[in-house]
């Protein structure tokens, strides 16, 4: 009984940082229709912020976050003017290349700047005990940090003049148009907000993985499971898919194998697309 | 396949006549007679033609030129560059003339050199019975286990580039439980003797081959058939071109090519690993490759992968850290994606052909996210 809360605590852990990079992942596609291989990039670059403002400048690591934020902010922005718009008619083989190059790039520019080593923020030891069982207080942190983004997220949408902008985008980009919606505008905001989430996950990446250049991009995986679960561009079914992926990765890993953890999300994307191939909940949004 | 309207052209440039118009009415503008289009000889033929020819003296004489000239290190080099050309133009009948993104052709590939590696390794044949076997062998793996795909062409866009994703990953994180020679893989028996130019002028023919063959499917029904489906899906299916059978048909092709690329690879290296042959970056590559030199086109997979080639050699000489390169090419990337849809082919006849309208890839309507 202990082992399997545990493993549940684990699963916990997994699931919210999947939460982070797939909402995002879904929100870019459903607004944009682009399928973004460089989220999980954008984490990676976040993470190693949050490594140096904790290693050299002493800052703490939720300060560090509140860092990230702005950093990805410009980032995204740069994303969006720089690669999104340009190939927003190009095929979605331009596309899926554009951001394969900026993966690439902040790869690269990761490397450069903090080298290919494996680097580790110092470990918060500080834990709860509850009849055997271990709960970190990083752990609380981040399900507390994923619960507030994702009331702030379901608010924005919908009780926002720029929430509802973007949820009428994401159904129908013409007639959203054809209804005077600045669709230019609902697109950046959803780039902006996904870059939000992913400094959340940046964080959870840094507190909780040792860090190297291709951490983000191995995790972009992981987050096309979710979203094939979920259906691409549906993102209470991407928060559900990601508790699933998170859960189901930690029990393997303790019950089964934990060396063919790596191999369940891919494994859940070939029954899934076998089963349903419009995958469990086909194709609504927000 | 029953003679529907839109290959009623399928004769190509042997009835001028009727081809442009054909051409004209039954294509968008963008799938006009091009650079390995159907019309492979083009309207302005002798310029055309020219170009073609110059092309193919330049290749040729360059391929001469590696082993007489360029000693062992150029050698090794440019194989591994006609490895890169194979498996490109293999990706290119799939992705390019059918429009289905493969982003896991790295699983061929290994299985490719799997099969190969292991015949050669086990069983003791003559060379010159030996070779092909192992290379059918590694062409009839891959084209059986791109079954594990079908599902996938029920599922639209995205979808089917992330399935056959997770299959190439499948195999990367599992082929060391199930394929002979575990997590160490197998070391393969050299077939070659040391200092030979046997084994260039092997993977030159049969480079040269592959894309015989590549065009030679460009131009029949089944290469019709895969452009219709690149186009519209619906409207190929409502003119009668079975479009289920001609995506499995085309990737089993498709992935049989991508096989012989595995398998010289494993003919001309001394071990088959898991993490090397299932590299997620050989799905990748092949990509860009044919996105640089023209997608759809036969000689952009060509062209794209011998730049490629020469374009990684250079910047290893210039940097030893790899974090610059990789910002090369993520950077080259981006370039190519935003100002060069349609690759330097594309390029090329938009120059070579004032006339013509500067034209992009359009999206396709089965990828378009909001019907």
């Amino acid at each position: 009984m202990t082992v399997f809360l545990q493993t549940l605590v684990t699963g916990t852990g997994i699931a919210a940082l999947y939460v982070m990079l797939s909402i995002g992942v879904a929100l870019i596609f459903g607004v944009l229709g682009l399928v973004n291989f460089a989220q999980g990039d954008f984490m990676t670059v976040a993470a190693y912020v949050g490594f140096t403002a904790v290693t050299s400048w002493k800052l703490g690591s939720l300060t560090a976050m509140v860092l990230m934020i702005p950093v990805l902010l410009v980032l995204g922005t740069a994303f969006f003017y720089g690669v999104v718009v340009p190939t927003r008619r190009h095929s979605s083989e331009s596309q899926f290349i554009a951001t394969f190059g900026v993966a690439f790039i902040l790869q690269g520019l990761v490397q450069v700047v903090w080298t290919a080593n494996p680097v580790s923020v110092p470990r918060s030891v500080g834990a709860v005990q509850i009849g055997g069982v271990t709960i970190p207080h990083i752990l609380l942190i981040q399900v507390a940090i994923t619960a507030v983004l994702l009331s702030a997220l379901w608010l924005f949408l919908s009780r926002t003049k720029s929430g509802r902008a973007i949820r009428a985008t994401a159904v129908d980009q013409t007639a959203a148009e054809l209804m005077g919606i600045n669709t230019r505008r609902a697109q950046l905001i959803a780039v902006l907000v996904s870059c939000v989430l992913s400094a959340a996950g940046g964080y959870m990446i840094m507190t909780t993985y040792v860090l190297n250049p291709t951490i983000g991009f191995s995790l972009i995986f992981s987050a096309f499971a979710v979203v094939v679960m979920a259906g691409l561009g549906s993102l209470g079914g991407a928060v559900v898919a990601s508790v699933v992926l998170g859960f189901g990765t930690a029990f393997i890993g303790t019950y089964v194998n934990s060396s063919v953890t790596d191999a369940v999300p891919f494994l859940i994307i070939l029954a899934v697309l076998v089963l349903r191939p419009a995958g469990l909940r086909g194709k609504s949004f927000a | 396949m029953a003679a529907a309207p839109g290959s009623a052209s399928g004769v190509g440039a042997s009835t001028p006549d009727i081809a442009p118009r054909a051409a004209a009415s039954a294509q968008p503008a963008h799938e006009q007679p091009g650079w390995g289009g159907r019309g492979w000889f083009p309207r302005s033929q002798a310029a055309r033609a020219t170009s073609l020819s110059a092309a193919v003296v330049l290749l040729a004489l360059g391929a001469v030129a590696v082993p007489v000239l360029g000693g062992p290190y150029y050698e090794a080099l440019a194989i591994s560059a006609l490895i890169l050309v194979i498996l490109a133009t293999g990706w290119n009948v799939i992705g390019g003339y059918g429009g289905q993104l493969s982003f896991g052709h790295a699983a061929f590939y290994g299985l490719g050199a799997y099969a190969a590696g292991w015949f050669v390794t086990e069983v003791s044949l003559p060379l010159a019975v030996a070779l092909p076997c192992a290379i059918l062998l590694a062409m009839a793996v891959a084209a059986l286990s791109s079954v594990l795909v079908i599902p996938g062409f029920r599922s639209r866009g995205p979808y089917f580039a992330i399935l056959t994703l997770a299959v190439a990953e499948s195999f990367l994180l599992l082929g060391q439980y199930f394929l002979p020679g575990g997590q160490s893989g197998i070391f393969v028996t050299p077939v070659f003797g040391r200092g030979e130019n046997l084994p260039y002028w092997l993977v030159l023919g049969i480079t040269l081959a592959a894309v015989a063959a590549s065009a030679l499917v460009l131009r029949s029904r089944l290469g019709s058939g895969l452009r219709a489906v690149r186009s519209d899906l619906a409207a190929a299916a409502s003119v009668g071109v079975p479009t289920l059978r001609v995506r499995v048909a085309g990737f089993a092709i498709s992935a049989a090519i991508a096989g012989v690329a595995g398998a010289l690879y494993a003919l001309t290296q001394a071990l088959v690993n898991p993490t090397t042959v299932f590299d997620p970056s050989l799905s990748v590559v092949p990509v860009l490759l044919v996105t640089l030199g023209g997608t759809g086109t036969v000689l952009g997979p060509v062209l794209g992968a011998l730049l490629w080639a020469v374009l990684n050699d250079a910047l290893s000489n210039i940097t030893t850290n790899t974090g610059y390169s990789t910002i090369v090419y993520g950077g080259l990337l981006v370039l190519l994606a935003v100002f060069l849809p349609n690759g330097l082919l594309g390029l090329v006849r938009k120059y070579a052909r004032p006339g013509a309208k500067p034209h992009r890839v359009p999206a396709r309507s089965d990828v378009e996210p909001r019907p």
